[in-house]
């Protein structure tokens, strides 16, 4: 991987490698470092990351950062406002988004991460399973749990769409 | 049944329980009526009994069968919600969709479960993980320039006095080592010397044959006197000459008729009587000693030819002065054909390089 396929790289993936993380951790600071040393990781080993793989190789080392990040720090802080201001949308959020993020901060982080990195990126599940580690039956199974988990959440009284 | 003091205790349970029937148990209630130090009796009785709680388990949903949407076909909604559905399959389901509003119901609850990708979140300070990549540039320090100009002239010195011992230098006569122990540049030049003179000698004896026989025998006397000195020096180079021109067989050249010719003609210009004009024949005979040098030098050197036709590809390795790089390099070379075992055949040899041609 060359200088500039590298900052291509930043470029094109860095936004969803953000949203990927900062949705996990809910928290922005720790998102950034996560992206940060994600792409440092990247650029120190860029003599043996395939251009073409390097989407794939991005989110799996930031996957794994994540999950060192969480059991290092051992909390995830919910911020009230993430939903309103992180997100970026810079209207009044709607209902049903609030309620899925809602429902989403309930996923344990390998549902969440499963379920955003295929309803984000478009991961199948074999190359979700390379990224996380699991392999495609475990992918198969804890997605649709969490998206069944997801469906329960949204079709509760209160939470009627 | 009449209740008492004695079997009332029977009665109480019996009513705790909801085991009596109407009669029994509004005479219960009215013997408590009339005997009410035993109500509290029946009070503790009714008390042990559990009460309904209203707990229900929660995820009843997940329990209820819904013959419309069985299993199977969710996990195919949820495969298809994954983009993990083949063609095939996408028909298949799309039939059994068809007409089944409990399952499109379903379907579009899951439906309602998948993230938005377009929801976008950017990353702020993107520039903090642009990257350049530094120069390669090695940084040589002032004693690393210095070995560096040490080594490059040691190199050029050793190149070039290689080459110059290597190469016989243009229109030159090839003398023979052992002849005299004498600086071949100096005797190059005394070689130039001897012959100019002694041809300019030869052409003076000529002249002054001549002017014997002449009337103008005195002043040509002048002249010969003039000239003494110089030519009882130049006779002894031109003995050492004549020596010389003998081994390499030159003499006949020098005289041929037609020489002889070209120096007369001079020479009577010369003999017209005065020293300046003698001066310039002089020159004149030297400058017909420039084509004699040339058919001097290409004899000798196609002698050398003649012995050994590759040299003029090549210098012979064995003739050429070995210098001692020379030799490193060749025992270098020969360590390498021993170890490797390389045959090298018949190579083709360029400037004391060989390239194997097997």
């Amino acid at each position: 991987m060359t200088e500039k396929e590298y900052n291509d790289c930043v470029k094109l993936y860095a936004d969803n490698v953000y949203r990927f993380i900062l949705k996990n951790l809910r928290n922005e600071e720790d998102a950034k470092d996560v992206v940060q040393g994600t792409y440092e990781k990247m650029w120190v080993n860029r003599d043996k990351v395939d251009n073409d793989k390097c989407r794939s190789f991005l989110f799996t080392v930031a996957y794994n950062n994540m999950i060192d990040h969480i059991r290092k720090n051992k909390r995830v802080v919910l911020r009230d406002d993430f939903s309103e201001t992180a997100l970026g949308s810079g209207g009044q959020q709607q209902n049903a988004k609030r309620i899925l993020n809602e429902a989403l901060s309930k996923l344990s982080e390998t549902q969440r991460s499963l379920v955003m990195l295929k309803d984000y990126e478009g991961y199948n599940y074999a190359e979700i399973g390379e990224i996380t580690g699991l392999n495609e039956s475990q992918v198969k199974v804890y997605l649709h749990r969490a998206r069944l988990l997801l469906r329960e959440y949204i079709v509760k009284p209160e939470n009627v769409i | 049944m009449l209740i008492t003091r004695n079997n009332y205790e029977t009665f109480f349970l019996l009513y705790a329980d909801n085991e009596l029937c109407a009669e029994e148990q509004l005479a219960v209630e009215n013997f408590v009526a009339e005997n009410e130090d035993l109500r509290g009796e029946l009070d503790s009785i009714m008390a042990a009994i559990l009460p309904l709680d209203n707990d229900e388990f929660c995820p009843k949903e997940s329990l209820y069968k819904n013959s419309f949407v069985d299993g199977s076909l969710q996990e195919m909604l949820l495969l298809k919600i994954d983009n993990e559905l083949s063609a095939e399959e996408l028909t298949g389901l799309s039939k059994t969709l068809f007409g089944n509003q409990a399952a499109i119901q379903e379907e579009q609850i899951l439906l309602a479960t998948k993230l938005d990708a377009t929801e976008a979140l950017v990353f702020p300070n993107k520039e903090l993980l642009y990257k350049k990549e530094r120069d390669n540039v090695v940084v040589f320090s002032i004693m690393r320039w210095a070995a560096a100009a040490i080594l490059i002239g040691f190199g050029l010195f050793f190149g070039f006095s290689i080459f110059n011992k290597n190469t016989p230098p243009n229109n030159t006569v090839a003398v023979k080592e052992n002849s005299k122990p004498v600086n071949k540049i100096q005797e190059n030049i005394g070689i130039k010397k001897a012959e100019n003179v002694a041809i300019a000698n030869i052409k003076r004896e000529v002249i002054s044959n001549e002017v014997e026989n002449s009337v103008a025998a005195s002043k040509v006397g002048a002249v010969k006197k003039t000239i003494t000195p110089n030519v009882m020096e130049e006779k002894i180079l031109i003995e050492q000459q004549k020596e010389f021109a003998t081994n390499k067989g030159v003499e006949n050249k020098l005289t041929t008729p037609e020489n002889i010719t070209v120096e007369n003609s001079n020479a009577t210009a010369i003999a017209a009587v005065t020293q300046p004009a003698k001066v310039q024949a002089i020159s004149l005979v030297n400058d017909n000693i420039v084509p004699l040098e040339t058919i001097y030098a290409q004899a000798v050197s196609l002698t050398e030819i003649e012995k050994s036709n590759n040299k003029i590809l090549y210098m012979d390795e064995e003739d050429v002065k070995r210098s001692k790089v020379g030799g490193v390099f060749k025992k270098f070379k020969r360590i390498i054909e021993r170890t490797a075992k390389i045959k090298t055949g018949n190579p083709i040899r360029i400037a004391g390089f060989q390239i194997g041609t097997n």
